[in-house]
């Protein structure tokens, strides 16, 4: 590459002032000295007067305008939840929602001695060794499901005076098990 | 405090969705106009832009700051550019950027919907070869050093100082038949 080459690939940057100090005064020496870099100076600033970097940051600004970047939720690491606990805290949450249940059914003018106390239970035999059941909480509402029933014939039986939500729950739940069954 | 410094204090304070925000508001329209560079397609750069920074997003908890911000979006920006252009060269719907013409019928349409600087610009931008396209824009629109587009282009310095001045070269020749009539 000669001189001449050289410095005319030097005139875009020296219009738009890039050039270091030393540079923009070789090509300020060419210039005064060769009409065909000046001609060519005259050229390029033609350009970039007609391609204003002003006017192209604003196209671009008003297509970008319509952008919408939605940026997704950063997934938390998950923690670790041993499955027993899930199955004990549904029992809990199950057996707290039946109290609250049952106990809102309980008549307001009612005594409190009125309401019959739940009898202890005693042991006859004692267990030396007691190896406690591994439930699933599917498992756990079963066995709730069951004593509740249980509870409910043997006082239909015995003739005592039944919840009626309780009776609606049951009858409510009995049906739509059958209704399952049915579509089995 | 720039931008970057900014971004870099809050991503080291864990403020990695606040970093996001500034990231977004700083070089959304660089990404969409690199995308759009490449796509040649609005609604396809819109989509890209959302790509680029949810990709960045979940990137950034790893950026550290050892090349410019700017740098490491236009390689994202890049690589699913390319990606994006592969598919649809497969698929054998791309149109090739660099010898796109535009109909006479098109071109009407066009500037009723696009103002005069937009399609100007456009015709303008399509007459350059790709290298010599994103120097120009580089330089001229984004004002990088030499050494930034090299990195982001992988081209030597003297290579990309070889591109602009073609690239000028080119947009002034191409201005000149424009003025004496023979471009429309």
């Amino acid at each position: 590459m000669n001189n001449h080459e050289r410095i005319s690939q030097m005139i875009p940057d020296y219009i738009n002032g890039t050039l270091s100090e030393v540079d923009m005064h070789i090509v300020e020496k060419a210039l005064a000295s060769s009409h065909d870099l000046q001609h060519k100076h005259d050229e390029y600033v033609h350009v970039f007067t007609a391609l204003k970097k002003e006017d192209i940051i604003q196209l671009m600004n008003d297509e970008v305008e319509s952008v919408d970047v939605i940026l997704p939720f950063k997934a938390k690491r998950k923690m670790f939840i041993p499955k027993i606990m899930i199955g004990t805290t549904t029992s809990i949450a199950a057996c707290l929602l039946l109290w609250i249940g049952i106990n809102e059914q309980t008549p307001i003018n009612v005594e409190k001695s009125d309401i019959m106390k739940i009898p202890s239970i005693e042991l006859t035999e004692t267990i030396d060794e007691y190896t406690p059941l591994e439930l699933q909480s599917e498992e756990v509402e079963e066995v709730i499901l069951d004593e509740i029933l249980t509870v409910y014939v043997s006082d239909i039986e015995s003739g005592k005076e039944i919840n009626p939500l309780l009776e609606k729950e049951i009858t409510n739940y009995l049906l739509q098990e059958n209704a399952d069954e049915e579509v089995l | 405090m720039k931008p970057e410094q900014d971004i870099l204090h809050l991503l080291e304070k864990g403020k990695s969705h606040e970093a996001m925000s500034i990231l977004m508001s700083n070089y959304k329209r660089f990404v969409h106009s690199t995308a759009m560079r490449y796509l040649r397609d609005d609604d396809d750069a819109k989509d890209l832009t959302q790509e680029v920074f949810i990709k960045a997003y979940n990137s950034l908890d790893y950026f550290r700051g050892d090349s410019k911000i700017q740098t490491w979006l236009y390689a994202i920006t890049r690589n699913l550019c390319l990606n994006a252009l592969d598919k649809k060269k497969r698929k054998g719907n791309i149109v090739q950027m660099d010898t796109l013409e535009i109909s006479s019928d098109e071109r009407s349409d066009r500037l009723v919907n696009e103002s005069e600087f937009s399609h100007f610009f456009k015709q303008c931008m399509s007459i350059l070869p790709e290298k010599q396209r994103e120097t120009f824009i580089l330089r001229h629109v984004e004002e990088l050093s030499y050494e930034e587009i090299s990195e982001m282009l992988g081209t030597s310095i003297g290579g990309l100082k070889a591109n602009y001045f073609q690239a000028v070269q080119k947009l002034s020749q191409y201005l000149s038949s424009k003025k004496e009539g023979n471009i429309q």
